[in-house]
């Protein structure tokens, strides 16, 4: 009887072993395709969220974000974690007035970049659900009608926004 | 006949010289009048407002030089912007010129901005910044003041529901209200800083 046994467990550790090779390489597959997905958009310009303040319940968000494939791409924003809500907006001016106005999506061509900067395009984040630290990520998620990706937005504090002579074309993204 | 045409020669030359007179004056007068109009501050004036829901007059509170800037505490774009350039100027400023400037913030948006957020608002740029709101009707008389203005939408298809247009421009008034400069869209700390020096 126990012969038997160990023969049955002999042969069961080869046959678990080819499982779990399986179920690796499964595994690797599906984080190579994920992998591969996500590269439609890559951020490459310096994007962060401005520490919300006392007095208002809103903040706004900027950086840039390229389409990084071969085809025309929709680009439409999810949520944003530690908000309750996030749109896209643009600033125009309009009658002599600066506008906001909301954008449900935008549609970049190959290379194209979409560029969010402060009087322009941004993303507006409303009521956080908790106290931030300069330096903090928030994950922004985004998503075109395929996938849905996320983005890390760094916080930081309102100050030195001389915005003529702010550098921000290093690449700082933080791409999950 | 002889007498006749010498007798009519001075009344042309003294009407003539008497028309030249004349037009000299009312040019000198005219244009006199015009340089005059222009170098008037007509725009500004005296305004109330609401501070921490205390009834605050500018001509109680105002000071050599005095930023204004017309917004609302739940634009997240350029009104925090324009604050935020503004602060980074006064940074730059010595004792004396701290001491003769303020920066006064006025919230046009009197229904759901009120006047104990819109202080604790401006201060988070500068302690020193004076956020204001008030009545509909105070913040419509202190807008036209310095012809700017303001327009509120309805944006059912966003969370906040509305969005309010409004001028982006910082108004530099001196001590009884009157425009001395004006900085439309105000991007640079060093553009502020120069108007702030050329004023103050």
């Amino acid at each position: 009887m126990k012969m038997k046994l160990i023969f049955v467990a002999l042969l069961c550790v080869p046959m678990l072993s080819v499982q779990a090779q399986k179920i690796s390489g499964k595994k690797e597959r599906s984080a190579k395709s994920s992998k591969a997905e996500k590269e439609i958009f890559k951020v490459v310009k310096e994007a962060f969220v401005y520490n919300p303040i006392q007095g208002t319940t809103v903040t706004a968000g900027y950086g840039s974000i390229q389409n990084t494939s071969k085809a025309e791409q929709e680009l439409q924003i999810v949520q944003a974690a530690g908000f309750k809500v996030v749109e896209m907006h643009e600033t125009v001016l309009k009658d002599g007035m600066m506008k906001m106005q909301k954008i449900n999506s935008v549609k970049l061509k190959p290379n194209e970049i979409f560029e969010m900067k402060a009087g322009g395009n941004h993303i507006m984040l409303y009521e956080p659900e908790k106290k931030f630290k300069a330096g903090e990520l928030v994950t922004v998620t985004f998503k075109s009608p395929s996938q849905s990706f996320n983005f890390d937005f760094k916080i930081k504090d309102r100050e030195s926004v001389d915005t003529k002579k702010k550098s921000s074309q290093e690449d700082h993204s933080h791409h999950h | 006949m002889t007498a006749k045409t010498t007798t009519a020669k001075p009344k042309w030359s003294t009407f003539f010289i008497a028309l030249f007179a004349a037009l000299f004056v009312f040019s000198a007068l005219f244009f006199g009048f015009v340089s005059y109009v222009q170098n008037q501050n007509t725009v500004g004036g005296d305004f109330e407002l609401t501070y921490k829901d205390e009834p605050w007059k500018f001509s109680d509170h105002s000071k050599k030089l005095n930023l204004f800037y017309i917004g609302y505490a739940k634009c997240p774009d350029v009104c925090p912007m324009s604050l935020s350039v503004a602060s980074d100027a006064f940074k730059e400023l010595n004792a004396r010129q701290k001491k003769n400037i303020q920066l006064i913030f006025l919230s046009v948006d009197h229904e759901n901005d009120n006047p104990e957020e819109v202080a604790k608002y401006a201060q988070q740029f500068n302690p020193e910044f004076v956020g204001l709101s008030g009545s509909k009707e105070q913040i419509d008389q202190a807008v036209s003041l310095f012809h700017a203005s303001y327009l509120l939408e309805k944006t059912p298809d966003t969370y906040l529901g509305y969005s309010i247009s409004h001028t982006d421009r910082f108004f530099f008034l001196n001590s009884k209200g009157r425009v001395e400069a004006m900085i439309a869209n105000p991007r640079s700390k060093d553009e502020v800083l120069n108007v702030i020096k050329e004023t103050l």
